[in-house]
């Protein structure tokens, strides 16, 4: 009459063959599930001629010669699209360049001791940011070994942006190694000239010969 | 329902290739339904060993039981590697099954692969130990262990 379990009693357990038989049957009622012939997505070699889920759906493939466009109009289009894109690949490598080693020369951050030519001291004294041109060498961006002309002779930063400058005076900026006199940073006075010569400018040198 | 995995070759390639996987589509999209429990998956597992056995087609001597183990093994290898999805297993569509039923599948959920991929070819395709074994490349006494194991988790869990 009443159950002989308690409330929180979950009972005898369920027998072996219990279990078997709700297994089997649970795979029987889950594997209908799926419809024989659900081919949604199906990218299978052919449909199967038994499939009935499929049939009322008929998808319109293109058949004939595709519309190609003429050799003159694909020719404009191309002109088109690279009117519009070269512009903006410009204007991209523009924006990146010297970044990633790009080796095209950015502009001087310091303006360049034209004046040099009249007054030599004073030539070396501005020019004592000299360490800010070689900042924006393109060549040590790019990892050259220029690292040896700034640590141990810091006057050969100070003659160094003199000489990319071609200008008509320069033959007088010659003489400014001697500049070690004009002492105008602390670290000037000891670098020996001889060795400003040789490091800096194989082409001043060049230059004032020629 | 072993019947259609006896599959071998008479033919041109690519009609036996194409006999077998009408014969055979839906029945392994089953069993990897059931080994999965997500009817997406299923499809695509199956999917993806026919392009397998495909791509081997003239090296498979019965190409029925390679497919079928290959099969077996995607389903083995996609219940590892996407756990989460254990838990989104989705429920029959618009059919109302007895709770027993019910309960037993999401119980299912709580096994291993290995126990629930050896329940489904023991109690679904009622294969013998050592066909399971040589499917799942284990021996026949690691499958009666396993089914073992499957049996008396579920039983511990199930209600009367």
């Amino acid at each position: 009459m009443s159950d002989p379990r308690g409330p929180g009693d979950p009972g005898p357990p369920v027998r072996p063959e219990e279990v078997e038989r709700r297994l089997r049957s649970t795979f029987a009622l889950r594997a209908e599930d799926l419809a024989p012939g659900d081919r949604t997505g199906d990218p299978g070699p052919g449909l199967d001629p038994g499939s009935t889920a499929s049939a009322g759906t008929v998808v319109a493939l293109p058949t004939g010669p595709r519309h190609l466009p003429s050799p003159r109009r694909r020719l404009a289009l191309v002109a088109a699209v690279a009117a519009v894109v070269l512009p903006l690949a410009v204007a991209a490598v523009a924006l990146a360049g010297g970044d990633d080693g790009d080796p095209a020369p950015l502009p001087p951050a310091v303006p360049r001791p034209t004046a040099c030519t009249s007054d030599a001291p004073r030539c070396e004294g501005t020019s004592t940011p000299g360490p800010a041109p070689e900042t924006t060498d393109p060549g040590r961006q790019r990892g050259r070994p220029t690292t040896t002309v700034t640590t141990p002779l810091p006057e050969v930063a100070t003659t160094a942006p003199s000489p990319p400058e071609p200008t008509p005076g320069e033959t007088t900026t010659l003489p400014a190694p001697p500049a070690t006199t004009t002492v105008p940073t602390p670290s000037t006075e000891p670098p020996a000239p001889p060795t400003t010569t040789t490091a800096v400018p194989p082409q001043r040198l060049s230059r004032s010969g020629g | 329902m072993t019947t259609g995995i006896r599959v071998t070759r008479t033919g041109s390639a690519e009609d036996d290739f194409t006999t077998l996987y009408r014969s055979q589509r839906d029945r392994l999209r089953r069993v990897a339904y059931l080994m999965t429990g997500q009817s997406a998956v299923a499809e695509e597992i199956v999917h993806d060993a026919f392009l397998r056995i495909h791509g081997r087609w003239d090296t498979i001597d019965v190409p029925g039981a390679y497919l079928r183990r290959t099969v077996v093994n995607l389903c083995l290898a996609w219940r590892g590697r996407t756990a989460l999805a254990r838990e989104r297993t989705p429920r029959p569509p618009d059919r109302v099954d007895p709770p027993e039923l019910d309960e037993t599948w999401a119980l299912l959920e709580r096994l291993t692969r290995e126990q629930r991929v050896a329940l489904v070819l023991r109690y679904y395709e009622d294969l013998p130990d050592g066909e399971i074994a040589r499917i799942m490349g284990c021996r026949p006494a690691t499958v009666r262990t396993r089914i073992h194991r499957a049996l008396k988790a579920l039983r511990e869990e199930m209600t009367p």
